[in-house]
Protein backbone atom coordinates (compact mmCIF):
# COMPACT_ATOMS: atom_id res chain seq x y z
CA UNK A 1 0.00 0.00 0.00
CA UNK A 2 1.97 3.22 -0.91
CA UNK A 3 1.74 6.61 0.53
CA UNK A 4 -0.59 7.87 -2.81
CA UNK A 5 -3.74 5.55 -2.28
CA UNK A 6 -6.43 7.61 -2.95
CA UNK A 7 -9.64 7.20 -0.89
CA UNK A 8 -12.78 8.52 -2.23
CA UNK A 9 -14.52 8.50 1.21
CA UNK A 10 -13.62 11.13 4.12
CA UNK A 11 -14.25 11.01 7.58
CA UNK A 12 -17.13 13.26 9.46
CA UNK A 13 -16.05 16.02 12.59
CA UNK A 14 -17.59 12.90 14.13
CA UNK A 15 -15.55 10.28 13.50
CA UNK A 16 -12.59 11.78 13.08
CA UNK A 17 -12.82 12.94 16.59
CA UNK A 18 -14.17 9.25 17.82
CA UNK A 19 -11.00 7.88 15.85
CA UNK A 20 -8.37 10.07 17.12
CA UNK A 21 -10.02 9.20 20.52
CA UNK A 22 -9.50 6.07 20.04
CA UNK A 23 -6.02 5.98 18.52
CA UNK A 24 -4.71 8.06 22.15
CA UNK A 25 -6.27 5.40 24.29
CA UNK A 26 -4.14 2.83 22.64
CA UNK A 27 -1.45 4.99 23.39
CA UNK A 28 1.97 2.21 24.28
CA UNK A 29 2.63 3.32 28.19
CA UNK A 30 5.00 0.27 29.57
CA UNK A 31 7.98 1.28 30.11
CA UNK A 32 10.94 0.37 28.37
CA UNK A 33 11.44 -3.54 29.70
CA UNK A 34 14.48 -4.15 31.40
CA UNK A 35 15.77 -6.62 28.70
CA UNK A 36 15.73 -3.98 26.28
CA UNK A 37 17.45 -1.54 28.60
CA UNK A 38 19.91 -3.91 29.53
CA UNK A 39 20.46 -4.43 25.43
CA UNK A 40 20.89 -0.66 25.03
CA UNK A 41 23.39 -0.26 27.97
CA UNK A 42 25.32 -3.02 25.56
CA UNK A 43 25.03 -0.81 23.21
CA UNK A 44 26.08 2.36 24.30
CA UNK A 45 29.21 0.83 26.32
CA UNK A 46 30.10 -0.36 22.46
CA UNK A 47 29.99 2.86 20.92
CA UNK A 48 31.58 4.47 23.73
CA UNK A 49 34.93 1.56 22.99
CA UNK A 50 34.46 2.04 19.16
CA UNK A 51 37.38 4.69 19.00
CA UNK A 52 39.82 2.10 20.65
CA UNK A 53 39.06 -0.71 18.26
CA UNK A 54 38.99 1.29 15.07
CA UNK A 55 42.51 1.81 15.87
CA UNK A 56 43.76 -1.55 15.68
CA UNK A 57 46.54 -1.97 12.68
CA UNK A 58 46.34 -5.40 10.33
CA UNK A 59 49.89 -5.98 9.34
CA UNK A 60 49.70 -6.25 5.24
CA UNK A 61 51.12 -9.81 5.31
CA UNK A 62 48.46 -10.90 7.57
CA UNK A 63 45.14 -9.15 5.67
CA UNK A 64 46.73 -11.36 2.45
CA UNK A 65 46.78 -14.62 4.03
CA UNK A 66 43.28 -14.21 5.70
CA UNK A 67 42.12 -12.77 2.42
CA UNK A 68 43.14 -15.99 0.84
CA UNK A 69 41.65 -18.38 3.32
CA UNK A 70 38.42 -17.14 2.85
CA UNK A 71 38.60 -18.37 -0.72
CA UNK A 72 36.58 -21.15 -1.57
CA UNK A 73 36.09 -23.43 -4.75
CA UNK A 74 32.70 -23.21 -4.82
CA UNK A 75 32.25 -19.62 -3.54
CA UNK A 76 31.13 -17.08 -6.37
CA UNK A 77 32.54 -14.44 -4.07
CA UNK A 78 35.02 -12.30 -5.47
CA UNK A 79 38.04 -10.50 -3.40
CA UNK A 80 39.54 -6.80 -3.89
CA UNK A 81 42.81 -6.80 -2.80
CA UNK A 82 45.21 -4.53 -0.75
CA UNK A 83 45.77 -1.29 -3.36
CA UNK A 84 43.15 -2.84 -5.74
CA UNK A 85 46.11 -5.09 -7.54
CA UNK A 86 44.02 -8.30 -6.97
CA UNK A 87 40.70 -8.84 -8.60
CA UNK A 88 39.39 -12.36 -9.03
CA UNK A 89 35.66 -13.58 -10.47
CA UNK A 90 33.50 -16.61 -10.49
CA UNK A 91 36.01 -18.69 -8.31
CA UNK A 92 35.58 -22.24 -9.00
CA UNK A 93 38.48 -24.57 -8.96
CA UNK A 94 40.55 -23.39 -11.95
CA UNK A 95 39.55 -19.67 -10.08
CA UNK A 96 41.12 -20.53 -6.85
CA UNK A 97 44.30 -21.81 -8.29
CA UNK A 98 44.40 -18.53 -10.07
CA UNK A 99 44.31 -16.67 -7.02
CA UNK A 100 46.60 -18.10 -5.13
CA UNK A 101 49.07 -17.91 -8.18
CA UNK A 102 48.18 -14.22 -8.21
CA UNK A 103 48.69 -13.98 -4.32
CA UNK A 104 52.03 -15.73 -4.47
CA UNK A 105 50.91 -17.56 -0.97
CA UNK A 106 53.07 -20.58 0.02
CA UNK A 107 50.49 -23.28 -0.35
CA UNK A 108 50.61 -24.18 3.66
CA UNK A 109 48.42 -20.93 4.14
CA UNK A 110 45.86 -21.95 1.15
CA UNK A 111 42.23 -22.15 2.41
CA UNK A 112 41.96 -25.63 4.00
CA UNK A 113 38.98 -26.71 1.86
CA UNK A 114 40.68 -26.00 -1.26
CA UNK A 115 42.34 -29.85 -0.48
CA UNK A 116 45.08 -27.97 0.67
CA UNK A 117 47.53 -29.42 3.56
CA UNK A 118 47.30 -25.99 5.57
CA UNK A 119 48.71 -25.91 9.00
CA UNK A 120 45.67 -24.78 10.13
CA UNK A 121 43.15 -27.74 9.05
CA UNK A 122 44.90 -29.89 11.63
CA UNK A 123 44.22 -27.63 14.53
CA UNK A 124 40.83 -26.38 13.49
CA UNK A 125 41.51 -22.45 13.62
CA UNK A 126 41.58 -22.68 9.71
CA UNK A 127 38.53 -21.52 8.93
CA UNK A 128 37.58 -18.08 9.09
CA UNK A 129 35.63 -16.35 11.69
CA UNK A 130 33.74 -13.00 11.86
CA UNK A 131 36.71 -10.86 12.63
CA UNK A 132 38.26 -11.62 9.48
CA UNK A 133 35.07 -10.42 7.76
CA UNK A 134 36.57 -6.71 8.70
CA UNK A 135 40.14 -6.83 6.69
CA UNK A 136 38.56 -7.26 3.54
CA UNK A 137 36.13 -6.09 0.88
CA UNK A 138 34.27 -8.60 -0.82
CA UNK A 139 33.05 -7.73 -4.81
CA UNK A 140 29.26 -8.77 -5.17
CA UNK A 141 27.94 -8.46 -8.35
CA UNK A 142 24.50 -6.39 -9.05
CA UNK A 143 23.23 -9.84 -11.87
CA UNK A 144 24.44 -12.35 -9.19
CA UNK A 145 22.99 -10.31 -5.89
CA UNK A 146 21.66 -12.99 -4.20
CA UNK A 147 24.27 -16.09 -5.16
CA UNK A 148 26.82 -13.93 -4.17
CA UNK A 149 25.38 -12.73 -0.93
CA UNK A 150 24.73 -16.72 0.06
CA UNK A 151 28.04 -17.64 -0.55
CA UNK A 152 29.80 -14.61 1.22
CA UNK A 153 27.63 -15.53 4.23
CA UNK A 154 28.02 -19.22 3.79
CA UNK A 155 31.88 -18.73 4.06
CA UNK A 156 32.15 -17.50 7.06
CA UNK A 157 30.75 -19.27 9.77
CA UNK A 158 29.05 -16.74 12.48
CA UNK A 159 28.03 -16.81 16.07
CA UNK A 160 24.60 -15.44 17.01
CA UNK A 161 26.29 -12.94 19.08
CA UNK A 162 27.02 -11.34 15.11
CA UNK A 163 23.47 -11.01 14.34
CA UNK A 164 23.89 -8.08 17.62
CA UNK A 165 26.09 -5.89 16.13
CA UNK A 166 24.75 -2.48 15.01
CA UNK A 167 28.09 -1.55 13.23
CA UNK A 168 31.48 -3.09 12.10
CA UNK A 169 34.96 -1.30 12.68
CA UNK A 170 37.05 -0.52 9.13
CA UNK A 171 40.92 -1.66 9.40
CA UNK A 172 42.94 1.26 9.00
CA UNK A 173 44.25 -0.18 6.33
CA UNK A 174 40.86 -0.06 4.11
CA UNK A 175 39.89 3.12 4.98
CA UNK A 176 40.18 4.15 1.39
CA UNK A 177 38.32 0.74 0.27
CA UNK A 178 34.84 0.97 2.25
CA UNK A 179 32.93 3.53 4.37
CA UNK A 180 32.29 3.58 8.10
CA UNK A 181 29.01 2.22 8.36
CA UNK A 182 26.12 3.68 9.01
CA UNK A 183 22.71 3.52 11.10
CA UNK A 184 21.96 0.76 9.47
CA UNK A 185 20.44 -1.86 12.54
CA UNK A 186 21.56 -4.62 13.93
CA UNK A 187 23.27 -7.75 11.79
CA UNK A 188 26.32 -9.19 10.73
CA UNK A 189 28.20 -6.70 8.28
CA UNK A 190 30.15 -6.93 5.64
CA UNK A 191 32.27 -4.66 3.98
CA UNK A 192 31.78 -5.31 -0.62
CA UNK A 193 31.78 -3.50 -3.65
CA UNK A 194 29.17 -3.11 -5.84
CA UNK A 195 28.83 -2.40 -9.39
CA UNK A 196 32.49 -0.71 -8.53
CA UNK A 197 30.45 1.22 -5.28
CA UNK A 198 31.36 0.87 -1.85
CA UNK A 199 28.95 0.09 0.71
CA UNK A 200 28.23 -3.04 3.29
CA UNK A 201 26.29 -5.98 3.55
CA UNK A 202 24.29 -6.72 6.62
CA UNK A 203 22.66 -9.67 7.42
CA UNK A 204 19.79 -9.77 9.70
CA UNK A 205 18.94 -12.60 12.57
CA UNK A 206 18.22 -15.50 11.04
CA UNK A 207 14.34 -16.21 11.34
CA UNK A 208 13.01 -19.60 10.90
CA UNK A 209 14.37 -21.20 7.21
CA UNK A 210 14.81 -17.49 6.22
CA UNK A 211 17.19 -14.36 6.58
CA UNK A 212 17.06 -10.95 5.26
CA UNK A 213 20.55 -9.22 3.52
CA UNK A 214 20.01 -5.73 2.90
CA UNK A 215 22.94 -4.06 0.95
CA UNK A 216 23.67 -0.14 1.76
CA UNK A 217 26.01 1.68 -0.20
CA UNK A 218 28.27 4.32 1.40
CA UNK A 219 26.11 7.86 1.99
CA UNK A 220 23.40 6.09 1.65
CA UNK A 221 20.55 5.52 4.72
CA UNK A 222 18.48 3.21 2.32
CA UNK A 223 19.26 -0.27 1.63
CA UNK A 224 20.02 0.06 -2.02
CA UNK A 225 18.95 -3.77 -2.03
CA UNK A 226 17.19 -6.07 0.08
CA UNK A 227 16.76 -10.01 -0.57
CA UNK A 228 15.62 -12.54 1.61
CA UNK A 229 17.87 -15.56 1.56
CA UNK A 230 17.09 -19.45 2.94
CA UNK A 231 18.72 -19.70 5.51
CA UNK A 232 19.82 -23.76 5.79
CA UNK B 1 21.37 3.81 30.76
CA UNK B 2 20.27 5.03 34.74
CA UNK B 3 18.04 8.87 34.90
CA UNK B 4 19.86 9.60 37.76
CA UNK B 5 19.74 12.55 39.52
CA UNK B 6 21.48 14.82 37.12
CA UNK B 7 20.26 18.37 36.67
CA UNK B 8 21.85 19.26 33.67
CA UNK B 9 20.02 20.07 30.82
CA UNK B 10 19.39 18.10 27.24
CA UNK B 11 21.49 20.27 25.59
CA UNK B 12 23.91 20.31 28.23
CA UNK B 13 24.21 17.06 28.41
CA UNK B 14 24.36 16.58 24.26
CA UNK B 15 26.69 18.88 24.55
CA UNK B 16 29.02 17.41 26.99
CA UNK B 17 28.77 14.12 25.01
CA UNK B 18 29.79 15.71 22.08
CA UNK B 19 32.89 17.21 24.05
CA UNK B 20 33.57 13.52 25.29
CA UNK B 21 31.45 13.15 28.47
CA UNK B 22 31.52 9.35 28.41
CA UNK B 23 28.02 9.36 30.86
CA UNK B 24 26.36 12.11 29.23
CA UNK B 25 24.58 10.19 26.09
CA UNK B 26 23.03 7.80 28.49
CA UNK B 27 22.08 10.14 30.62
CA UNK B 28 19.93 12.02 27.87
CA UNK B 29 18.66 8.72 26.77
CA UNK B 30 17.57 7.57 29.84
CA UNK B 31 15.37 10.80 30.69
CA UNK B 32 13.47 10.09 27.40
CA UNK B 33 13.81 6.56 26.77
CA UNK B 34 10.25 5.41 28.16
CA UNK B 35 8.47 8.11 25.18
CA UNK B 36 10.69 6.96 23.02
CA UNK B 37 10.27 3.41 23.34
CA UNK B 38 6.03 3.80 23.18
CA UNK B 39 6.57 5.51 19.60
CA UNK B 40 8.64 3.05 18.15
CA UNK B 41 6.53 0.07 19.77
CA UNK B 42 3.88 1.56 17.73
CA UNK B 43 5.55 2.82 14.81
CA UNK B 44 7.46 -1.09 14.20
CA UNK B 45 3.96 -3.06 15.32
CA UNK B 46 6.04 -5.14 17.91
CA UNK B 47 8.49 -5.01 20.63
CA UNK B 48 11.14 -6.98 18.91
CA UNK B 49 11.19 -4.74 16.12
CA UNK B 50 10.78 -1.62 18.45
CA UNK B 51 13.86 -2.68 20.06
CA UNK B 52 15.81 -3.25 16.73
CA UNK B 53 14.85 0.53 15.34
CA UNK B 54 15.25 2.18 18.73
CA UNK B 55 18.98 0.56 18.80
CA UNK B 56 19.67 1.65 15.32
CA UNK B 57 18.40 5.12 16.30
CA UNK B 58 20.43 5.74 19.52
CA UNK B 59 23.26 4.78 17.50
CA UNK B 60 22.62 6.80 14.89
CA UNK B 61 21.91 9.99 17.59
CA UNK B 62 25.25 9.03 19.48
CA UNK B 63 27.37 9.24 16.35
CA UNK B 64 25.33 12.62 15.11
CA UNK B 65 25.06 14.18 18.16
CA UNK B 66 27.90 16.95 16.86
CA UNK B 67 25.65 18.19 14.12
CA UNK B 68 23.03 19.03 16.18
CA UNK B 69 22.83 22.97 15.78
CA UNK B 70 20.30 23.67 18.28
CA UNK B 71 17.64 24.44 15.54
CA UNK B 72 15.33 22.69 17.62
CA UNK B 73 14.75 21.34 20.42
CA UNK B 74 17.08 18.34 21.46
CA UNK B 75 13.73 15.99 22.70
CA UNK B 76 12.76 16.74 18.92
CA UNK B 77 16.06 16.38 17.44
CA UNK B 78 16.38 12.95 19.69
CA UNK B 79 12.45 11.87 18.38
CA UNK B 80 13.45 12.47 14.37
CA UNK B 81 16.16 10.30 14.64
CA UNK B 82 14.56 7.18 16.74
CA UNK B 83 11.53 7.55 14.46
CA UNK B 84 13.81 7.75 10.95
CA UNK B 85 15.87 5.33 12.08
CA UNK B 86 12.36 2.74 12.62
CA UNK B 87 11.11 3.86 9.42
CA UNK B 88 14.34 3.52 7.76
CA UNK B 89 14.02 -0.14 9.01
CA UNK B 90 10.28 -0.50 7.72
CA UNK B 91 11.38 0.67 4.27
CA UNK B 92 14.34 -1.45 3.87
CA UNK B 93 12.69 -4.96 5.02
CA UNK B 94 11.36 -6.52 2.17
CA UNK B 95 9.81 -9.33 3.97
CA UNK B 96 6.58 -8.18 5.02
CA UNK B 97 4.25 -10.61 7.12
CA UNK B 98 0.93 -10.14 5.99
CA UNK B 99 -0.85 -10.58 8.34
CA UNK B 100 -4.89 -11.26 7.68
CA UNK B 101 -7.04 -9.47 9.80
CA UNK B 102 -7.71 -11.31 13.08
CA UNK B 103 -11.21 -12.49 13.09
CA UNK B 104 -12.23 -10.16 16.06
CA UNK B 105 -12.03 -7.37 13.84
CA UNK B 106 -14.41 -8.82 11.28
CA UNK B 107 -16.90 -9.18 14.12
CA UNK B 108 -16.05 -6.08 15.20
CA UNK B 109 -16.69 -4.53 11.85
CA UNK B 110 -20.23 -6.26 11.80
CA UNK B 111 -21.23 -4.81 15.19
CA UNK B 112 -20.65 -1.20 13.65
CA UNK B 113 -19.82 1.43 15.50
CA UNK B 114 -17.07 1.18 18.49
CA UNK B 115 -18.18 2.50 21.63
CA UNK B 116 -15.55 5.05 22.72
CA UNK B 117 -16.90 5.83 26.64
CA UNK B 118 -14.49 5.14 29.33
CA UNK B 119 -14.76 2.07 31.46
CA UNK B 120 -16.98 2.15 34.10
CA UNK B 121 -16.17 -1.17 35.61
CA UNK B 122 -14.27 -4.12 34.59
CA UNK B 123 -16.13 -5.49 32.11
CA UNK B 124 -15.78 -2.42 30.38
CA UNK B 125 -12.23 -2.67 31.18
CA UNK B 126 -11.57 -5.77 29.58
CA UNK B 127 -13.94 -4.19 26.64
CA UNK B 128 -11.57 -1.45 26.51
CA UNK B 129 -8.69 -3.60 26.49
CA UNK B 130 -9.72 -5.70 23.36
CA UNK B 131 -10.62 -2.09 21.68
CA UNK B 132 -6.75 -0.99 22.16
CA UNK B 133 -5.55 -4.20 20.34
CA UNK B 134 -8.13 -4.06 17.93
CA UNK B 135 -6.78 -0.64 16.94
CA UNK B 136 -3.19 -1.31 17.18
CA UNK B 137 -3.71 -4.15 14.90
CA UNK B 138 -5.54 -2.22 12.53
CA UNK B 139 -2.53 0.87 12.87
CA UNK B 140 -0.02 -1.50 12.60
CA UNK B 141 -1.53 -2.49 8.62
CA UNK B 142 -1.14 1.16 7.30
CA UNK B 143 1.44 2.28 5.38
CA UNK B 144 4.72 3.48 7.46
CA UNK B 145 4.41 7.11 6.89
CA UNK B 146 0.79 7.62 8.23
CA UNK B 147 1.37 4.73 10.67
CA UNK B 148 4.17 7.30 12.36
CA UNK B 149 1.96 10.38 11.41
CA UNK B 150 -0.47 8.96 13.73
CA UNK B 151 2.01 7.75 16.20
CA UNK B 152 3.48 11.02 16.84
CA UNK B 153 0.31 13.50 16.37
CA UNK B 154 -2.44 11.36 17.32
CA UNK B 155 -1.13 8.81 20.62
CA UNK B 156 1.13 10.89 21.56
CA UNK B 157 -0.30 14.36 21.35
CA UNK B 158 2.54 16.75 19.31
CA UNK B 159 1.50 19.19 17.44
CA UNK B 160 1.62 19.14 13.83
CA UNK B 161 4.36 21.33 13.41
CA UNK B 162 6.36 19.32 15.80
CA UNK B 163 5.62 15.72 14.03
CA UNK B 164 6.90 17.31 11.01
CA UNK B 165 10.15 18.37 12.16
CA UNK B 166 10.62 14.82 13.93
CA UNK B 167 9.58 13.60 10.59
CA UNK B 168 11.33 15.95 8.69
CA UNK B 169 8.79 16.98 6.22
CA UNK B 170 6.72 19.72 5.78
CA UNK B 171 3.34 20.21 7.80
CA UNK B 172 1.19 19.76 5.22
CA UNK B 173 2.92 16.66 4.40
CA UNK B 174 1.99 15.50 8.27
CA UNK B 175 -1.35 16.57 7.95
CA UNK B 176 -2.18 14.64 4.53
CA UNK B 177 -0.21 11.56 6.31
CA UNK B 178 -2.82 11.87 9.25
CA UNK B 179 -6.21 12.27 7.43
CA UNK B 180 -5.13 9.41 4.90
CA UNK B 181 -3.94 7.08 7.88
CA UNK B 182 -7.53 8.09 9.91
CA UNK B 183 -9.69 7.35 6.83
CA UNK B 184 -7.52 3.76 6.39
CA UNK B 185 -7.45 3.24 9.92
CA UNK B 186 -11.56 3.77 10.28
CA UNK B 187 -12.04 1.14 7.46
CA UNK B 188 -10.38 -1.46 9.14
CA UNK B 189 -12.25 -0.72 12.19
CA UNK B 190 -15.32 -1.10 10.63
CA UNK B 191 -16.58 2.44 11.02
CA UNK B 192 -17.63 3.52 7.37
CA UNK B 193 -19.87 2.00 5.42
CA UNK B 194 -18.43 -0.84 2.42
CA UNK B 195 -18.12 1.38 -0.72
CA UNK B 196 -20.46 -0.16 -3.63
CA UNK B 197 -18.69 -1.48 -6.58
CA UNK B 198 -18.81 0.98 -9.75
CA UNK B 199 -21.64 -0.70 -11.89
CA UNK B 200 -23.07 -2.87 -9.41
CA UNK B 201 -26.96 -1.98 -8.04
CA UNK B 202 -27.59 -0.48 -4.93
CA UNK B 203 -29.29 -3.18 -2.25
CA UNK B 204 -32.64 -3.57 -1.71
CA UNK B 205 -35.41 -3.16 -4.67
CA UNK B 206 -35.45 -0.93 -7.10
CA UNK B 207 -36.67 2.76 -7.18
CA UNK B 208 -39.98 2.59 -8.45
CA UNK B 209 -39.95 4.11 -12.34
CA UNK B 210 -41.95 7.30 -12.81
CA UNK B 211 -45.49 7.23 -14.18
CA UNK B 212 -45.52 7.65 -18.30
CA UNK B 213 -47.16 11.35 -18.98
CA UNK B 214 -48.68 10.76 -22.80
CA UNK B 215 -47.85 13.36 -24.84
CA UNK B 216 -51.49 13.84 -25.91
CA UNK B 217 -54.19 14.24 -23.41
CA UNK B 218 -56.62 11.12 -23.13
CA UNK B 219 -60.32 12.14 -22.55
CA UNK B 220 -62.63 9.36 -20.96
CA UNK B 221 -62.75 5.97 -22.45
CA UNK B 222 -65.68 6.27 -25.24
CA UNK B 223 -69.11 4.35 -24.53
CA UNK B 224 -69.32 0.66 -24.82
Amino acid sequence: MSDRDEHDQTLTPEQEAQLRRLLADARHTDPMPTDVVARLDRVLAGLADEPARAAKVVRLADRRRTATRLLVAAAAVVILGVGGSQVVDGLGSAGMDAVTGAEEEPAADRDPLDGGNAPEANNGEGAPRDNDLRRFVAKVRPDSFADDATALRDRVPSSDSAYEQSGSPVDEELADEVCPTGAWGAGRYVAVRYAGDPGWIVFRRPQGDTQVADLFLCGSELARRSLTLPYP
Amino acid sequence: MSAGGDDRTDAELLSAHVAGDADAFGLLFARHRDRLWAIAVRTMGNPDDAADGLQDGLIAAYRRAGSFRGEAAVTTWLHRVVVNACLDRLRAAKVRRAEPLPDDLDEWRDRGSLATSGPVDPADEALADERRRLVVGALARLPAEQRAALVLVDMEGYSVAEAAEMLDCAAGTVKSRCSRGRVKLAELLGMLAPERDRGHASPGNPEPAPPVRSSRPRGPPAPE
